[in-house]
């Protein structure tokens, strides 16, 4: 009897040994070939979007029923303002011939500065908050539409995050409102260079480090500026809506509201550029 | 075994609904496999450990194989421990299992210092809580599906 309980308990510090030098295997070949983990694409697409497809049904059909108990008011009503935005379009339309001209004037001049927002993909969001205590999204294109990881990933507005992880049919956002994520940026007035960090308790951004003695004022557009190749240059993240001088300290805090807000928008654009 | 696989995958879909709550979320199918472990002890729940491990890290974009690691070292105990653990009642067994939970976290929150990475270690310990108050539902309820289905042939 005692023998028998022995080396049960042997085979299992065995096997216990076993699989921790298989975890610390598999984190050590995770950390160093990131790029080519079939593993986790495969169990991703195979067990886990499915799940996640059925996981996320009942909120969307609850959804789906609220939209369709609409009235016949609501509808009437949402056809005058349309009919209301119709023509304010066609008053509009009318300057386009004016305008066409300085555009196709202005093009030439920025075909030369930048020729690389040539293919975009549009994406739609089908989940949020996908990575744990991140601000992130999920898309519904993946390394089916060549998706790559650190693709840019923009709204209509300006400027939503980059692409952090690519499956075959999904792949996930993380938002430049992270607290982890740093954008490489400049004042658009004044062309200085600044990094953009997220603040993901309130959705704004923070300029960190920014000196006392450099000028910027509330209102100011801040754009990408394509430093370390990992986000496409002159793209609007957003507008500056306050800055606190703290006159002890070498650094003065300046915050950003984003132009584009994740939380509004169904569709994202992807850059495809080759570089 | 099919039974103990199918509530792994109940696990899954329970975990992926609150996805959104991140760490703060209870470890589902943590728990489901320590069940297991002192329901039916054998060598196989540690294999059982390291595939739920691997799915957890996949679920949330973690390096893969750091949870299963700990998720493994915690099942061994359990099994070592299960003769004692069986003989206690839910509130004890919450109790230890929160202080195991807890232990493993630091450990997760350490081997993320060695990699050179970021986890939120707030949301991590209140997890933990978390984890540990949701065992007396998962205990009832697996132990009515082991009833039912007659698995291990004892009761």
């Amino acid at each position: 009897m005692s023998t028998t309980l022995f080396k049960h308990s042997v085979t299992n510090f065995y096997l216990l040994l076993f699989f921790i030098g298989l975890s610390v295997s598999s984190v050590v070949l995770d950390i160093k070939y990131s790029n080519s983990n079939y593993i986790r694409i495969i169990i991703n697409d195979f067990l886990i979007t499915p799940i996640q497809y059925l996981a996320s049904t009942p909120s969307t059909f609850f959804s789906k029923f609220v939209e369709e108990k609409k009235t016949v008011d609501q509808l009437k009503q949402k056809i005058e303002e349309l009919e209301k935005q119709n023509t304010a379009m066609k008053i509009n339309l009318q300057r386009i011939d004016v305008l066409e001209n300085e555009v196709s004037r202005l093009r030439s001049i920025k075909s030369q500065m930048d020729n690389n927002l040539k293919n975009i993909k549009i994406a739609q969001i089908t989940q949020k908050d996908v990575i744990p205590n991140k601000k992130s999204v999920q898309i519904n294109i993946g390394s089916n539409y060549k998706t790559r990881v650190g693709q840019t990933v923009m709204g209509v507005n300006g400027l939503l995050g980059q692409v952090v992880e690519v499956n075959v049919y999904s792949s996930k956002v993380l938002l430049i409102t992270d607290n982890d994520s740093n954008v490489p940026a400049k004042i658009a007035r004044t062309g200085q260079q600044i990094i953009i960090k997220g603040r993901s308790q309130d959705n704004l951004l923070e300029v960190s480090f920014f000196p006392n003695d450099s000028e910027v004022e509330s209102g100011d557009l801040i754009i990408t500026s394509g430093q370390a190749n990992r986000f496409i240059p002159s793209l609007k993240i957003g507008r500056v809506v306050e800055v606190i001088r703290n006159e002890g300290e070498r650094f003065s805090q300046v915050i950003i509201k984003p132009l584009e807000d994740a939380d509004k928008v169904s569709e994202v654009i992807l850059s495809a550029d080759e570089r | 075994m099919l039974i103990i696989l199918i509530t792994i995958i109940l696990g899954l879909f329970i975990s992926l609904i609150t996805l959104p709550l991140g760490y703060y979320a209870p470890e589902w199918m943590l728990l489901i496999v320590i069940y297991w472990a002192i329901a039916l002890p054998s060598n196989n729940k540690l294999f059982l450990a390291f595939l739920t491990g691997i799915i957890v890290d996949i679920v949330y974009g973690q390096v893969l194989g750091i949870s299963s690691l700990f998720y493994v070292l915690l099942v061994y105990i359990i099994l070592r421990l299960y003769n004692s653990l069986r003989y206690m009642t839910i509130a004890q067994q919450a109790v230890v299992l929160f202080i195991f939970i807890f232990l493993k976290q630091h450990l997760l929150v350490w081997a993320y210092f060695i990699i050179d990475r970021n986890i939120d270690y707030q949301a991590l310990l209140v997890g933990s809580i978390v984890t540990a108050s949701i065992w007396p539902l998962i205990y009832y309820t697996l132990r009515f599906i082991r009833r039912k289905f007659n698995i291990g042939g004892i009761n």
